[in-house]
């Protein structure tokens, strides 16, 4: 019974997300419903936390029921006014479409091989999800971080930091703390500490990236490239097995797949007023990627702003954006960093928390060739369980596929994820983070927040060499 | 033409067949197997009624010359050793000069009686399953007696049959599976798959190297045909990428059958017991221990936790019973002294080495490390509640 608390504690932040996305798109919609849905589920949540955070060091409310539900209340009917007046006084919005599958029906043997591989993954979904909610947590991570803090936050009610919260929290009061934050309002809700309970919203949180994947591919490619490339990322070993379980890694790939799929899209979307509603959400997105995990900050915030901006000087080049457009995207994408960055930055600086993830970036770094880490990287990507065969297949795929690579439709993505897989390997190879990765405790982990756009662009490069005739 | 070409292939794979288990063994109470063994850097050996001695000062080898006509993938050592040993087994490769020797660490247990360690060199880089010469390389102060060393080795198809096996062989959800999964391995005898997950890394190869084998084999097939018979660039790759699928889904199938056996041993072991008899992957009983101890420690700022090892065993009490914290014995009784009143409640956990002495304080290898106290509550020997008594209050004397 416990469990219902989890549908009414989302309920809220998952309609304030979509009054958000909502409000963002404008009249001119660009994502299908239930992606609409997704998106305001993990935006909303997000969203929710941050302004929860803020209510509280600003020192209005207090991590209770009623603080939680004060803060939520308030998100849904201030999004839900502005919702109303951009129903009441904007013209109807044209609806929108997503590209049509072909006409031909599929050959009867690959719809039973789908469905079966699907009905597997359910099964296994199912599985790994009875199992999350009904037994202790196990791992490091979420006993000495995203569950603890949680704890904290939901006996204390308030924020880990100072002299008494750093003693509980030491170094993890410098992570944004959403994921705890998420917990302890689910357990406020429902009275009580439920492991089931607090854990459950993983399952979600593992679900999102999943449909997110699917509607990203189905906006490209037709259905059945769209199911398969949602099997390929739910068969990953290490993905699949952290997303059952009370780890942050999917949850940052579920913002990331978002904020660089929405940011891809809207670079290279043809039709300027659909394209201006993709840039808005694109700069949502990468503002509330700010308060999902130190690394969304210090590493894929700066790749993806590159992209952004490459991308629109080059629309301003080729004319296919006006002066005012830019300036535009510019203003929103600014206004969504300013919004979310701001406060969290200033927070962490005036009470001397560090930035980085397992290591402060400031302190904690030192440089130089670091041996052995080339051979673990070959081991833990070629060599072990973690990935099936999903990175030879993509070096496989962008030796056959080269020339498309960087061509206008899949160049913002493929330059974000090379980007991406690059800086992780270098800062591995050149820094003291090599640790991590030689004791395997960290090395996979940022492969798994990439891994749902490893997935998009390997099936799409896929598509793309399987379609060409000679 | 086909049926000839599988004829064929099944003849050649005869002798691959027919050849089972080959063992050679080696007994060292032998007189004619003594005179083989040879030593450098070390006195010469004793010859007892059933083995050999070696007792060493400094470092030195004991080696013998190998003339077995099969290939051996697995060694077995029969030895007793009153305080064990770290030494090295080394062997000579084919061509390799005299003195040239490679080799591996190996751990002997302390032991009266005869007992065994299996080497199973298949898996060790380097091997020679021919080689010329095998041995120990022993470190001063070593005492063992060998008794015999068998040498075995198995024919081509019982290593694809325990390789087809060991690839299914699945390991257990453990700390590191968050980060990472050993995934399917490959190995050549039974020695080793019994054994295969217990050694961190697997002394095991990759499975992924069989299926990169398999695909570009099957890639060269595929070109090759379509080289023939003239197919087209798309025809070939769309049948190497089915190919590709099903190897993927062997994989998904493999990996997913991992979890899937693991979460029904959970099922079995956690869910489906009462509480007080359910077990959870390496902390066995602690979730239920947290869950009973509770109501104790409540009241508690901090408790002390004994537990055989600290991490994960600390911090899952420490989650558990937040906002009451354990701390280990040298925190315990530090606290007491600055404070002048430590916890007062001490849980030990899976500690059947912990006696509590008359004094009444626990003892940890004979040495006290609480103060007097009694044991309130016994779940099982080395697990208990441990409640430490109030200090006399002394009142100052008046004097008259």
């Amino acid at each position: 019974m416990t469990l219902l608390w989890l549908p009414a504690g989302l309920l809220l932040p998952t309609l304030s997300g979509w009054l958000l996305i909502r409000l963002c798109e404008g009249r001119h919609p660009v994502l299908a419903a239930l992606e609409r849905w997704t998106l305001g589920f993990l935006f909303g949540l997000t969203l929710t936390m941050f302004v929860t955070f803020c209510a509280h060091i600003a020192g209005l409310i207090l991590f209770t029921r009623l603080g939680f539900l004060a803060v939520q209340a308030a998100l849904v009917l201030m999004l839900g006014i502005g919702r109303l007046l951009q129903w009441k006084f904007s013209p109807p919005p044209t609806p929108y479409a997503l590209p049509p599958t072909p006409s031909s029906r599929s050959p009867l043997w690959l719809t039973i091989a789908l469905s079966l591989l699907l009905l597997w993954t359910l099964a296994k979904i199912a599985f790994g999800s009875y199992i999350l909610v009904t037994t202790p947590p196990y791992f490091d991570d979420t006993l000495k971080n995203w569950n603890f803090r949680a704890k904290v936050f939901y006996e204390t009610h308030a924020l880990d930091v100072g002299p008494a919260g750093a003693a509980e929290s030491g170094v993890l009061s410098s992570y944004p703390p959403t994921v705890s934050l998420v917990k302890a309002s689910l357990a406020a809700f429902a009275g009580q500490w439920d492991e089931g309970l607090v854990n459950s919203v993983h399952i979600l949180w593992f679900l999102a990236p999943l449909i997110l994947l699917y509607y990203a591919l189905r906006h490209r490619t037709s259905l059945p490239w769209a199911l398969l490339g949602t099997y390929v990322l739910a068969s990953l070993p290490l993905y699949f097995f952290q997303g059952v379980n009370a780890y942050a890694d999917v949850f940052l790939s579920a913002h990331l797949l978002a904020a660089a799929a929405l940011t891809a899209r809207g670079l290279t979307e043809e039709e300027g007023r659909r394209r201006a509603g993709l840039l808005r959400l694109s700069a949502l997105a990468c503002g509330l990627l700010i308060f999902t995990k130190n690394e969304a900050l210090v590493l894929y915030l700066p790749l993806l702003l590159s992209v952004f901006l490459g991308g629109l000087f080059l629309l301003r080049k080729r004319k296919s954006m006006t002066r005012r457009d830019v300036w535009s995207a510019f203003a929103w994408m600014a206004g969504g960093l300013l919004a979310i960055g701001l406060p969290w930055v200033l927070f962490k600086w005036t009470h001397g928390l560090g930035f980085g993830n397992a290591k402060d970036i400031s302190t904690s770094y030192s440089f130089g060739w670091q041996a052995g880490v080339p051979y673990v990287l070959w081991v833990n990507t070629f060599f072990e369980g973690n990935w099936h065969l999903l990175f030879p297949l993509l070096l496989l795929l962008i030796a056959l596929g080269r020339r498309r690579l960087f061509s206008s439709a899949l160049a913002p993505l493929s330059l974000f994820v090379f980007a991406a897989i690059l800086l992780q390997i270098g800062l591995f190879l050149f820094t003291s983070l090599s640790v991590e990765a030689l004791r395997q405790t960290g090395l996979a982990r940022g492969f798994v927040q990439l891994a749902p756009l490893v997935t998009l662009l390997t099936v799409v490069l896929l598509r793309e060499v399987l379609r060409e005739k000679n | 033409m086909r049926l000839r070409f599988f004829c064929i292939l099944i003849l050649l794979a005869l002798p691959f067949m027919a050849a089972a288990k080959e063992q050679t063994v080696f007994k060292l109470n032998d007189r004619a197997e003594q005179a083989q063994w040879n030593t450098i850097g070390l006195p010469p050996v004793i010859a007892t009624a059933n083995g050999i001695r070696i007792t060493t000062k400094q470092k030195g080898t004991l080696s013998r010359p190998l003339a077995i006509d099969h290939g051996i993938d697995v060694v077995t050592v029969y030895y007793t050793s009153p305080r064990g040993a770290n030494l090295s087994f080394i062997w000579r490769k084919r061509g390799s000069t005299a003195g040239q020797y490679m080799q591996i660490p190996i751990t002997l247990k302390p032991s009266a009686v005869s007992t065994s360690i299996v080497i199973d060199m298949g898996a060790v880089g380097g091997w020679d399953p021919h080689a010329q010469a095998i041995g120990f390389q022993l470190p001063p102060s070593t005492d063992i007696t060998l008794h015999a060393i068998e040498l075995n080795g198995w024919s081509g198809m019982e290593k694809v049959i325990e390789m087809t096996k060991c690839f299914w062989t699945f390991d257990g959800i453990k700390a590191h599976s968050i980060n990472f999964f050993w995934g399917p391995l490959l190995c050549s005898s039974s020695v080793t798959r019994q054994n295969l997950y217990r050694n961190q890394p697997p002394l095991a190869h990759s499975g992924l190297r069989a299926i990169y084998a398999i695909l570009a084999l099957g890639a060269v097939i595929i070109a090759l045909r379509a080289w023939m018979k003239g197919g087209s660039r798309r025809t070939v790759l769309l049948q190497f990428a089915a190919l590709f699928c099903a190897c993927w889904i062997l994989l998904d199938i493999r990996m997913g059958a991992e979890l899937i056996t693991t979460w029904t041993y959970d099922v079995r072991s956690y869910l489906l017991q009462p509480v007080g008899k359910r077990v959870f992957r390496k902390v066995n009983f602690l979730p239920d221990f947290a869950a009973a101890i509770r109501a104790s420690v409540a009241d508690q700022d901090r408790y002390v936790l004994l537990v055989p090892t600290t991490d994960t065993f600390m911090n899952f009490m420490r989650y558990q019973t937040y906002p009451s914290k354990p701390v280990t014995p040298a925190d315990g009784l530090a606290l007491s002294e600055a404070e002048g009143s430590g916890p007062t409640v001490w849980l030990a956990y899976e500690r059947p080495d912990l006696v509590v002495s008359s004094e009444g304080r626990i003892l940890e290898n004979g040495t006290p490390i609480s103060p007097p106290g009694q044991i309130t509550h016994e779940f099982m020997k080395g697990t208990f509640i441990f409640r430490t008594l109030p200090k006399p209050v002394t009142q100052p004397v008046k004097i008259q």
